[in-house]
């Protein structure tokens, strides 16, 4: 019985030490952390965030008339031949060059994408990220609402609740004991010089500074990049806002271009293999 | 199931199940804000567009070098040189090799194709790649004739631009302005249109009158503008496919200073009577006219917002020439400007969130802009004497007349973009003012 | 026919000032734009003030009375009055030489002229039309006060459009701010 306080003590402090580690996400900027609610989707609405990006349809070909360029006071009458016509591409091939013409579709709008060249989207990567335990901290921390920074009518953060996600948590949790408390101001320094060279911050864009874009990254020991994951895509890729997808594009670009982090130290490599780094431009004034 | 304090309770099992499989405390995930980044223009490859035959390999390369010219105009984009490509695509229907385009440094790739399908047609296709996402970020395919090639490749340009800013493109425009030859005291003035990228210039009038300030009609298909070829100037309209001209209303004062409204149907202009310029807006179908200033000081240069609901204009009435709003029928009227200089020729851009201006301050002008309400003034550029700005149909560049002292000056049209960046001359035949940039060809 | 009197106007002034202005600098014209026609582009520019006051003339006639060296003479030297910057008001130089116009075309009351508001290189464009028809209409509203019927006297601004001098200096730019009295001597005929 003797033993029986100061174990209640530790565990108790170690509980409520845990529980703010893992309530407040941002252990280097602080601000307000308000939880705010979020709503759970299941793994079948998660797919509808694919839905948010425009899927092609098959149509007839749209002629694009654009009259003679040539001559405008001699050449009174328009060429019909000069009519073009402006049609979206089908998908790329991997591998087999396939019978191209075989899907004409009808889109001038570059963001025509197939969803399937959306690797962010797709419930698939965010249960099993490559390599690395298919949930995180992060996944619970996407509890709490991040998504008010850059879509604050749009909560659409998204928790997966299955029971593997569960035992994947715990899995990860594990690893992650006896962690350090973090990188050192000087690393921190060291990442943002880094991400300053690799990203072009939007600052022609209208209004930029809300194109506040969250990137989970996932580093291997050496530095290289496990994965790359907008940490809302579904809001992102579904915002009326177009300034808001090439922002992403453009982050998502900024981290891949500035791997391998190397830079990072090894021995603290807990502390950085898992990061979420946020763009969010902030123009000096 | 979706309420706050089951989900709450959730999290809180699951931190329970934490507590339990793990030994010590977890480790908090690293998050950091990036909050400053580059400005350097995107780096890109745009190989010449592959042909299955040498006559459709020259228009291949000709479609790749009119794509790589006008992104590289635009200062948001590096065009690489194409000597420094390591990997050469022989069908853009596989993904590129990424890491051979990563090693010269590339952030996008365009990998596009010319097929011939007749003597008098052809198709145009490409592929946009995200180099670093290593995704397709558009593909898109034309069908031409061959003399409309290199509107084709402004589209091309106009659609990558699209997909790597997030803003609609400015290169399948045209560029309307006053070519001007001879001396100050002696010059000679002859409205002429050209491609955005200064191909393809034409004179558009035969005679050799004066004539000023063109601008086009909102589908680009028409241009007013001043001139003296009357004993009174007036304001005509040019059909640019008909050549059709025709007076604007016969006044019986000077008409100057013409500019469409947004929808194309009325336009609004100057008028001089008894030496006093005041605004109207004249229906271009009825030809009635309404009078929107009666103030006995000179206002001119009047500019509708792109909604239709507003106007800035010119106005000396404070004592000095400054900008003006008003709603569209007249009423309404506020001073914007009241800074010590002199501000003029005011023009509303077409994103609706800013009007460009000239002013004049201690022997120098400068380009600016300035927020509708009067506040967030900048300058852009500044120098002898620049005037009369005209916006990019997406509103991120302005042309402006450039000239320089003396006799023999010269008469340039120069760009810059919104953020006082990327200063650049316009290519002219020769000396040149008064630019209007037209909306994005139908 | 304004036209061809005014055509005809401009061909006896080339022949009229030929003799008289400084030699022109060469210029780069085409020989195409230089043999149009054209009313306003092909007129010289008008005969500068110099021309009476040049000291070193030797034996100086009176020019023949009625004619547009007689007017240009008896206005004082010049058929121009000038502004301040940014002005368009009068000032007493310019009402003096704007009574002597008025007298000489109260003598000639066949006579109508078109009066020319211009502006020098230093403001913007329409503003500077806007300006220089104010300017025009200034001249012309003292001309009709000193007895000139409004009906022989019409006006136009050329803006910046036609400046007499090409410098981009304080001396070029007083002289372009002006108001041309263009008196139309071939009125009679045409």
């Amino acid at each position: 019985m003797k033993f029986g306080i100061p174990i209640s003590f530790t565990l108790h402090a170690a509980f409520l030490g845990g529980g703010i580690f893992l309530f407040n996400e941002t252990p280097y900027i602080p601000e307000d952390n308000l939880i705010v609610p979020v709503d759970i989707i299941d793994i079948s609405k998660e797919t509808n965030v694919k839905a948010a990006v425009k899927r092609r349809e098959p149509e007839a070909e749209r002629e694009i008339d654009i009259p003679a360029a040539e001559t405008p006071l001699d050449n009174a009458d328009v060429k019909d031949e000069a009519s073009k016509q402006a049609e979206t591409l089908p998908e790329p091939v991997k591998d087999v060059p396939v019978e191209t013409a075989a899907e004409p579709s009808v889109d001038i709008s570059p963001e025509t994408k197939t969803p399937d060249e959306l690797p962010e989207d797709t419930p698939e990567n965010l249960v099993e990220a490559p390599e690395t335990p298919s949930f995180s901290l992060d996944d619970l921390s996407a509890l709490i609402d991040r998504s008010r920074d850059s879509q604050p009518e749009a909560n659409q953060q998204k928790v997966l609740q299955s029971e593997e996600t569960l035992y994947a948590f715990a899995d990860a949790a594990r690893r992650g004991a006896g962690a350090g408390d973090g990188l050192a101001l000087s690393q921190i320094d060291a990442l943002r010089a880094a991400m300053y060279k690799c990203w072009r911050i939007p600052a022609d864009a209208k209004d930029p500074e809300s194109l506040i874009i969250p990137v989970e990254v996932k580093l291997h020991r050496d530095g290289h990049i496990a994965s790359v994951n907008l940490k809302n895509a579904g809001a992102i890729y579904g915002s009326p806002n177009p300034y808001m997808k090439v922002a992403a594009d453009n982050a998502l670009r900024a981290v891949s271009k500035c791997a391998p982090y190397d830079f990072l130290p090894v021995e603290d490599y807990d502390s950085w293999k898992h990061m979420t780094l946020t763009f969010r431009p902030i123009l000096s004034q | 199931m979706t309420s706050y304090v089951s989900r709450k309770f959730l999290s809180m099992l699951i931190w329970l199940g934490v507590m339990m499989l793990s030994a010590g405390g977890a480790a908090a995930q690293l998050t950091i804000d990036i909050t400053k980044g580059n400005l350097e223009p995107l780096p890109i490859a745009v190989p010449d567009f592959l042909a299955e035959d040498a006559r459709v390999a020259e228009i291949g390369a000709q479609v790749a070098q009119i794509v790589r010219a006008d992104l590289e105009r635009s200062g948001l984009f590096n065009p690489l040189d194409p000597a420094s490509f390591i990997e050469t695509q022989t069908n853009i229907d596989y993904e590129p090799n990424f890491s051979e385009w990563r090693v010269i440094k590339a952030e996008a790739l365009v990998s596009g194709r010319i097929i011939r399908e007749s003597d008098t047609r052809l198709r145009v296709e490409f592929r946009l790649w995200d180099i670093f996402g290593e995704k397709q970020l558009a593909g898109l395919r034309f069908a031409t004739t061959p003399d409309n090639i290199r509107r084709i490749s402004h589209k091309a340009a106009d659609a990558i631009y699209e997909a790597l800013t997030g803003e609609t493109g400015y290169f399948d425009s045209r560029i309307v302005f006053i070519d001007e030859k001879g001396p100050k005291t002696n010059r000679k003035k002859r409205l002429t249109i050209m491609d955005q990228d200064g191909a393809n210039p034409q004179y558009l009038l035969t005679g050799s009158d004066i004539v000023l300030t063109p601008r086009f009609s909102p589908n680009s298909q028409k241009i007013t503008f001043m001139s003296y070829e009357n004993t009174v100037p007036q304001i005509y309209l040019l059909d640019i496919e008909t050549g059709r001209r025709e007076l604007l209303g016969n006044f019986p004062g000077m008409t100057f200073a013409p500019r469409f409204a947004p929808d194309g149907r009325s336009f609004l202009l100057s008028m001089v009577q008894r030496g006093n310029s005041d605004i109207y807006l004249m229906d271009l179908e009825s030809r009635s006219t309404s009078r929107l200033t009666s103030d006995p000081a000179i206002d001119v240069s009047a500019s509708f917002s792109p909604d239709g609901k507003n106007i800035v204009f010119n106005s000396d009435r404070g004592g000095s020439p400054q900008l003006y709003t008003m709603k569209s029928d007249g009423s309404g009227v506020k001073r914007i400007t009241f800074g010590t200089g002199r501000y003029s020729a005011p023009v509303w851009s077409p994103r609706g969130d800013l009007i460009a201006f000239t002013k004049s301050e201690g022997g120098t002008f400068s380009i600016g802009v300035i927020k509708p309400d009067g506040s967030g003034e900048r300058q852009l550029t500044n120098g002898f004497l620049v005037e009369g700005p005209t916006w990019s149909p997406n509103g991120r560049v302005i042309l402006f007349s450039k000239e320089s002292r003396g006799r023999n000056g010269s008469s340039e049209v120069w760009s810059v973009d919104l953020t006082g960046r990327n200063l650049r001359k316009v290519n002219t035949p020769g000396k040149a003012s008064d630019p209007a940039w037209s909306p994005l060809l139908p | 026919m304004t036209l061809r009197a005014i055509l005809t106007f401009s061909v006896a002034a080339v022949l009229v000032s030929a003799c008289a202005t400084k030699p022109e600098p060469i210029q780069e014209t085409t020989p195409v734009a230089t043999v149009q026609p054209e009313v306003f582009e092909a007129a010289p520019p008008p005969p500068p003030p110099t021309v009476a006051a040049q000291p070193q003339r030797p034996a100086f006639v009176p020019p023949t009375p009625g004619s547009l060296q007689d007017f240009v003479y008896q206005s004082g030297g010049d058929a121009r009055v000038y502004f301040g910057y940014d002005q368009n008001a009068l000032t007493n130089e310019a009402r003096d030489v704007l009574r002597r116009q008025a007298n000489w075309l109260n003598n000639y009351s066949n006579v109508t002229a078109v009066i020319e508001g211009n502006a020098d290189e230093r403001g913007t464009r329409e503003y500077n039309l806007a300006l220089a028809a104010r300017r025009a209409n200034s001249v012309k509203a003292f001309l009709v006060s000193q007895g000139v019927a409004p009906s022989r006297l019409t006006t136009v601004s050329y803006g910046k459009e036609r400046p007499i001098e090409g410098g981009s200096d304080e001396f070029s730019w007083s002289r372009n701010r002006n108001g041309h009295t263009n008196v139309n001597i071939q009125n009679t005929i045409g």
